[in-house]
C-alpha cells in the first residue's frame, strides 16, 4: 500500500513538474525528435550511397574489396548487413554490382539492354538481376542469373546477355514489369584469380550496352 | 539567438550520437534477427536449416545467389563446441563462418578439403579442443553467429543430386 502511495507521489510530482515547465519539456522533447529523425534519416541515406575511397570501379561495374572482413569500415559493415548478408571475404568471392549501364545511365525495366563479354578469370562466375531493394524480380522462367557453365557461348568463350521485360531469343533474362523501375546486376566471381584482386579496376569485365527504351 | 545555436548544436551532436549508435550496432542487430529466424525455422540453434533453391518466392535472405544452395546453422557455443559435416560434391562447395557482426571468420571450399566428407568443430572465442588430423578446428570470435553452406548448381539438371549431397550437411553439438 505504501509502495503505491509512494508511485502515485512521485507520478504526480512528474506530472506537475511537466506542467509547470510544459514550455521546456516541449522544447526538449522537439529537440530528441528532431535528433532522431536526423540520426536515423542520415543512417538510412549513407547506407544507400555508393561510398568513395574503398570503391573500385571498372566501367559500370563496382567493388570493395574489405567486403566481408574485419577491415571494413563501420558503413561498410552495416551496408553489407542490408544488401549482402554473409558475403565472403575476397579470397572466396568477390561481388561487382552495376547499377547503371557501360554510358552511366540508370539500369531501368523500361529500356532493353545486352550484356557483352567474355569469360571471366575465376573458378566460377555468375551474373544476376536484382531488383532496387536486392531482392530477385519474378518471372514465370524461374531464371535470374547465368553462370559461366549454363549460359550458351561462342567458340571464342564470348557470350550476349538480354536483359528486357519481354522474352528474346538466346541467353534472356527478365528485368520484370515495365514500370519495375531501377534494377542492378551482380556480378560474383567466386576463387578469384589473383589478377582480380590485383587490378579489380582493370580487369575485362562484361560491357552492359543500352538498346531500346519506351 | 544564442538560445537557437546552443539548441541546434545539442540536437546536431544527438543527431551523431544517435547516426553512429545505429550504424555500429546495426549488423548485431540484423545478426541477431537473421539468427532467431534460422533457429525458430530449423527448430533450434546449433540445427541445419536446408533451404529450397532460391527464386523470387523463395529469397530469405537478401541477395542471394540463384546458382547455390544454401543450408544455415544458428551456431551458439555457449554449452560447448559444435560439430559440422558434410559430404562435398565435385562442383563447388563450401562452408563459411559469420561471427555476431556478420563478419565472414573463416571459409573452406571443396578444393581445401581434405577427404569427401568434411568435419569441422567450432569452438568458442576461449575455447580449444584436440581434434584428429582429417578433422579442421576453428574458432569463432564470438558466441553466437551462423554458418553458411553453399553447393553450386551449374546446370539444372545437376540440381537433384546436389540437394541429395547439400542435405548430408549437419552441425549439431559435440558429445
Amino acid at each position: 500500500m505504501a509502495k503505491i502511495a509512494l508511485t502515485y507521489k512521485a507520478v504526480l510530482l512528474i506530472h506537475y513538474s511537466i506542467m509547470s515547465h510544459q514550455k521546456l519539456v516541449l522544447k526538449y522533447l522537439a529537440m530528441i525528435l528532431i535528433a532522431v529523425v536526423m540520426g536515423v534519416g542520415s543512417f538510412a541515406l549513407i547506407i544507400y550511397i555508393p561510398p568513395e575511397g574503398k570503391i573500385v570501379s571498372n566501367g559500370p561495374w563496382q567493388t570493395d574489396l574489405s567486403v566481408g572482413s574485419t577491415q571494413s569500415d563501420i558503413y561498410m559493415r552495416a551496408r553489407i548487413a542490408l544488401m549482402g548478408l554473409f558475403a565472403l571475404n575476397k579470397s572466396e568471392a568477390v561481388y561487382f554490382i552495376a547499377r547503371n549501364d557501360s554510358q552511366g545511365k540508370p539500369l531501368n525495366s523500361r529500356c532493353d539492354y545486352r550484356i557483352e563479354g567474355r569469360d571471366l578469370p575465376a573458378r566460377w562466375w555468375s551474373i544476376t538481376v536484382l531488383g532496387w531493394n536486392y531482392f530477385l524480380i519474378p518471372n514465370e522462367d524461374n531464371r535470374y542469373s547465368y553462370n559461366w557453365a549454363n549460359i550458351s557461348s561462342n567458340t571464342d568463350k564470348s557470350y550476349a546477355i538480354k536483359l528486357s521485360p519481354e522474352r528474346k531469343a538466346g541467353n534472356w533474362i527478365s528485368t520484370g514489369a515495365k514500370d519495375q523501375g531501377q534494377f542492378k546486376l551482380n556480378l560474383r566471381l567466386y576463387k578469384p584469380y589473383p589478377i582480380v584482386l590485383e587490378k579489380p579496376g582493370t580487369i575485362d569485365l562484361p560491357l552492359i550496352i543500352r538498346e531500346e527504351c519506351q | 539567438m544564442k538560445n537557437w545555436l546552443k539548441i541546434s548544436l545539442i540536437t546536431i551532436i544527438l543527431a551523431s550520437i544517435i547516426h553512429l549508435i545505429i550504424v555500429i550496432c546495426f549488423p548485431s542487430i540484423v545478426l541477431r534477427i537473421v539468427h532467431k529466424k534460422i533457429s525458430e525455422r530449423a527448430g533450434g540453434v546449433n540445427v541445419v536449416l536446408h533451404n529450397l533453391p532460391t527464386t523470387a518466392a523463395n529469397n530469405p535472405i537478401v541477395n542471394s545467389s540463384p546458382d547455390l544452395l544454401y543450408s544455415v546453422c544458428a551456431f551458439d557455443l555457449s554449452n560447448g563446441p559444435i560439430l559440422f559435416r558434410a559430404k562435398v560434391p565435385d562442383s563447388y562447395w563450401s562452408i563459411s563462418g559469420f561471427d555476431a557482426e556478420t563478419n565472414n571468420f573463416f571459409s573452406v571450399n571443396n578444393e581445401q578439403s581434405r577427404s569427401k566428407y568434411f568435419e569441422l568443430v567450432l569452438v568458442g572465442p576461449d575455447g580449444s579442443l584436440k581434434v584428429d588430423g582429417n578433422v579442421r578446428m576453428v574458432k569463432a570470435p564470438t558466441t553466437r553467429g551462423v554458418v553458411l553452406f553453399r553447393t553450386l548448381v551449374p546446370k539444372a539438371n545437376k540440381i537433384e543430386g546436389l540437394i541429395r549431397t547439400q542435405k548430408t550437411a549437419i552441425c549439431t553439438p559435440l558429445q
